[in-house]
């Protein structure tokens, strides 16, 4: 018989900092690209893994607060950290092994799309950001040069003022 | 009017609507957020719960396409929990229903809107005051209004009551008991500024999310805020707690009486705020002085109520004091723990004892405050009253002037209100299965899934005449003889009211899919028949379709003509219709226009000096509440005794109906997960929430589990004495129940937990406990 230890989320956590292994959490096998985790553009992005700790969302943070490799997988940092209730809004993909996947709902939802590039006013300008900044202001979260993402570093990691140049090209509300 | 100027006159109303909606959204800045697709947001209020989030909803080409938080809406600041940002997906699900269905030879079969209309009509009018409306908390004011006016005022009928009825009446006799008068005092800009919040048996981290962030996310902020969860099982929001305290179900009442003791032995009570604001009663109602409270209290020293509760004595000491510290500003939240709950009307009670008693009350910071779970259970079901024993505005159906109150408005006929209250939810069901009520028209709620205990009181009423509005298929629709398929949400015009005193509007931004239609329509429309063929009680006093809907200059619309309802803004007529009758115990509801350029007004809304309307943040507070007199402080004017005083209420602890045993050994509690609402029609329908969420559990706390020998997946059988359920079992999962105890998520349509839960309720305000109830486990 085998029974789960009570409680288990913290010793688990503390055993994946310790040793760097994340052991058998379940990823999802759809794409983690940023449209593929969301339901329309500004939809905040589901949590493409199984979670460490269903029950602690401040848990989330030992591996977002920063860029943390573990195995093959790198992590996201958040552009938010001041909000610490991250269920909330992000919603795990992946359930637990002891749960039943739900069949595929049916729907005819078509959700906005994200927009490509923030566009240019002439060949030499600077590009406009194509995202809104309520919640993703902080620029060098996802374009710092330890992003994951080669395509998504500054070219000029210098430059620390990037609205200077850099206009909002996604309307704010 | 001739006919032709009539509908001259409306295309001009809808145009001005229009117009109206464009310079709404202009002088909010919304205008500006036109992208060249045509993508526009416009301002409602969130779709599920009472928090009263505000949302911009994305729409291009006659469609919802996102959805994102309304910066401009002080409730929320932007940020929403992933039921709101996913609520534009609830409209698209693959199986709406867009047809009237009518059974026939056992099948529900496609009819036309006049067919099911007729049906429904002869129905109702072989027996009219023994008809019935089963209505909801997620009612728009004009939907409930509408309601209101057909049934009580058309039908003589007062059996009309919401699901509110099962989320929040206890916590309305708690208001009326102690305050003289419903809804909260304070607001949510208390939430910012407390220094020690304490949940009484409430995870707010999932119900309501965007209001616990509002307060933990402080933290992060450098401030400092003590939060207390007092509950019977481990949460999510047990995780941000500094305390965690776990006691043994339904000991709350003795807890609360413990805290005044000790406030009363050491003498550290706010001695001012009690000499001038507070009368003491005995249970019975009698006044008694305070050495008679201190009296009472005797039997609530630290010692026993421990050895009742579980609590420690220093735990218990340890929440007297934070009540008794002058300097610190205190919060206490609650929402089902406390008002299902069969002495709910009590704790609520002992809950604004401990305010009243300390004085932390109406100062910015400390109030006691509860959480309602939908988005109109006070802006519907509690302001227009759509109780079995209400009437608009805070009447009652017993009181012969408020009875004559309404039928003036109305224009009713003298006595048209019958003097009989109606029959509460769990009362209506039972009667329904006894034949003794003939018919129901359920809307906008599914009580065949969310009734207690099912059996005794759903299973019985399949053969009585039931119609079902709603917009997907449900356990209830199964069971209807006509089916009405409605419009939602964006798909109409609305308005809600929240948790704070909020009124909140919103326009129609989509159309409803195919033959869907408004619910408030599909009232008008079957009055409106049954006043063609004959019935009296449509007759207004003139003699006059007694529903009709009169435009600003008084005459009538055809509003019953689905494409007349379509070109006027009848919502704005109904609420305009309804808000003179808000103003007897100071409930004014802001002016629909008013409502219109904003995110909400928080009542009492007075016009000031200059003609601009000021909204109320604390109530019976001076210096915010424009009805306290000047030099009062605080004035608790509607206080039933014409005193201005609130009342602290000798009420003692009573064991609960029915406690584990030796064939039952466990507690049972129901309750909700983040992911979904209520019966899962809607959420159950959107991939993102249905995905992270596929179907219920029962939590088992370890110690049990290992007695059992369960683990995580196992099939376990729920049993009580009224039915069962068998559900997969998770020892260690989002929550963890204290050992000797389940915890059951009653979201999951094809896992009925209500099967098994007990149907006994509050005397007082007749809402069902379902939290607590005795069962056995057996593994399968």
């Amino acid at each position: 018989m085998t029974v789960r230890s009570y409680p288990k989320p913290a010793s688990a956590l503390v055993v994946v900092l310790l040793t760097g292994e994340l052991g058998p959490i379940a990823w999802s096998q759809q794409g983690t690209g940023r449209s593929e985790l969301r339901a329309f553009y500004t939809a905040p992005p589901v949590i493409p893994h199984e979670l460490v700790d269903e029950r602690d969302t401040g848990t989330c943070l030992v591996c977002h607060q920063s860029v943390v490799e573990l195995e093959e997988r790198v992590s996201v940092r958040t552009p938010h950290p001041e909000f610490t209730n991250c269920l909330q809004c992000h919603l795990r993909s992946v359930t637990p092994g002891w749960m039943t996947p739900k069949p595929s709902v049916e729907t005819a939802w078509q959700g906005l799309e994200e927009p490509t590039t923030g566009g240019r006013a002439h060949a030499l300008a600077p590009p406009t950001i194509p995202h809104r900044l309520f919640l993703r202001d902080r620029c060098r979260v996802c374009h710092g040069l330890d992003h994951p993402n080669e395509a998504m570093r500054t070219p000029h990691p210098e430059r620390w003022s990037c609205r200077q140049c850099h206009l909002a090209g996604a309307p704010e509300f | 009017m001739s006919t032709r100027s009539r509908r001259e006159f409306i295309l001009e109303s809808a145009k001005l609507a229009a117009l109206a909606c464009l310079a709404q959204g202009a002088g909010r800045g919304v205008a500006d957020a036109q992208l060249p697709d045509g993508l526009q947001w416009h301002k409602a209020p969130c779709r599920f719960c009472g928090t009263g989030c505000g949302v911009l909803v994305g729409v291009r080409n006659g469609r919802v396409v996102g959805v994102q938080g309304d910066r401009d809406c002080s409730v929320n600041k932007g940020l929403l929990c992933a039921k709101g940002y996913h609520a534009g997906a609830v409209l698209y699900g693959g199986d709406r229903l867009t047809r009237p269905l009518i059974r026939r030879n056992g099948e529900l079969e496609p009819a036309t809107w006049d067919e099911a209309v007729d049906v429904i009509a002869r129905r109702i009018m072989e027996d009219p005051s023994r008809f019935s409306i089963y209505g909801s908390g997620q009612w728009t004011i004009p939907e409930g209004y509408t309601a209101m006016k057909f049934f009580k005022g058309g039908c003589s009928s007062n059996h009309l009551d919401p699901n509110a009825r099962l989320c929040m009446a206890s916590a309305v006799v708690g208001f009326l008991t102690t305050f003289g008068v419903d809804e909260p005092s304070g607001c949510y800009d208390d939430f910012d500024v407390c220094d020690t919040v304490i949940t009484w048996g409430n995870n707010w981290a999932e119900m309501h999310p965007v209001l616990f962030s509002r307060i933990i996310d402080r933290r992060g902020r450098g401030e400092t805020v003590e939060y207390i969860d007092l509950s019977t099982r481990r949460t999510r929001s047990t995780e941000a707690a500094d305390q965690h305290m776990v006691f043994v179900p339904h000991t709350d009442l003795a807890i609360a009486n413990c805290l005044a003791h000790e406030l009363l032995a050491a003498g550290t009570y706010d001695q001012d705020f009690v000499a001038n604001h507070v009368r003491f009663k005995a249970n019975d109602g009698a006044d008694i002085s305070v050495d008679g409270y201190k009296a009472f209290l005797d039997d609530y020293t630290p010692e026993k109520v421990s050895e009742l509760s579980g609590l420690s004595v220093a735990q218990l000491k340890h929440l007297a004091d934070v009540f008794a510290d002058p300097d610190r500003k205190v919060l206490s939240l609650w929402c089902m723990g406390m008002n299902q709950h069969t002495r709910g009307t009590w704790i609520n009670n002992l809950v604004y004892n401990l305010h009243l008693l300390s004085g932390k009350f109406g100062k910015p910071g400390s109030t006691a405050f509860s959480l309602t779970g939908q988005p109109s259970a006070c802006g519907t079901c509690r302001e227009v009253g759509t109780l079995a024993h209400a009437l608009p505005g805070g009447r009652l159906v017993a009181n012969e002037e408020h009875r004559k109150e309404v039928e003036d408005h109305w224009n009713a006929k003298p006595g048209a209100i019958s003097a009989q209250p109606g029959l509460h939810a769990v009362a209506l069901f039972k009667a329904l299965t006894a034949g003794d009520i003939t018919g129901m028209w359920v809307q906008v709620t599914n009580p065949a899934q969310t009734m207690p205990n099912l059996h005794a009181n759903v299973d019985g009423a399949t053969d009585r005449f039931l119609v079902v509005s709603d917009i997907y298929p449900t356990v209830t629709t199964q069971i209807a003889d006509v089916v009405l398929p409605s419009a939602l949400w964006v798909e109409k015009n609305g308005l809600f009211g929240n948790s704070e005193r909020r009124t909140q509007q919103w326009f129609k931004l989509v159309a409803p899919p195919g033959g869907a239609r408004d619910d408030v329509w599909q009232m008008l429309a079957v009055a409106r028949r049954m006043y063609d063929l004959g019935f009296e009680g449509m007759r207004d006093r003139d003699g006059n379709f007694l529903m009709s809907i009169k435009d600003d200059d008084g005459n009538a619309i055809e509003a019953w003509k689905w494409d007349v309802y379509n070109s006027v803004n009848v919502d704005r007529l109904i609420f305009e219709d309804y808000r003179p009758l808000t103003l007897k115990k100071h409930k004014d509801v802001a002016p629909y226009d008013e409502l219109t350029k904003v995110a909400g007004l928080r009542w009492p809304v007075v016009q000031g000096e200059s003609g601009e309307w000021v909204e109320t943040r604390r109530r019976f507070v001076e210096g915010e509440d424009p009805y306290v007199e000047e030099g009062k402080g605080i004035q608790f004017y509607m206080a039933q005794a014409g005193d201005d005083r609130a009342i602290v209420w000798a009420r003692p602890y009573e064991p609960p109906p029915e406690l584990p045993d030796e064939e039952y050994p466990f507690w049972l509690a129901t309750g909700r997960v983040l992911e979904h609402w209520h019966t899962g029609t809607m959420t159950g329908r959107v991939k993102e929430l249905a995905r992270a969420m596929p179907h219920a559990y029962v939590e088992v706390h370890g110690n049990d589990a290992r007695t059992l020998g369960l683990k995580d997946g196992d099939r376990v059988r729920v049993i009580s004495r009224r039915g069962e359920v068998e559900l997969p079992a998770v020892v260690d999962g989002r929550g963890v129940p204290q050992p000797g105890s389940v915890f059951v998520p009653f979201f999951d349509e094809r896992l009925l937990v209500n099967r098994v839960t007990l149907d006994e309720f509050c005397p007082m305000s007749k809402q069902p406990d379902y939290k607590k109830c005795a069962v056995r486990l057996e593994k399968v």
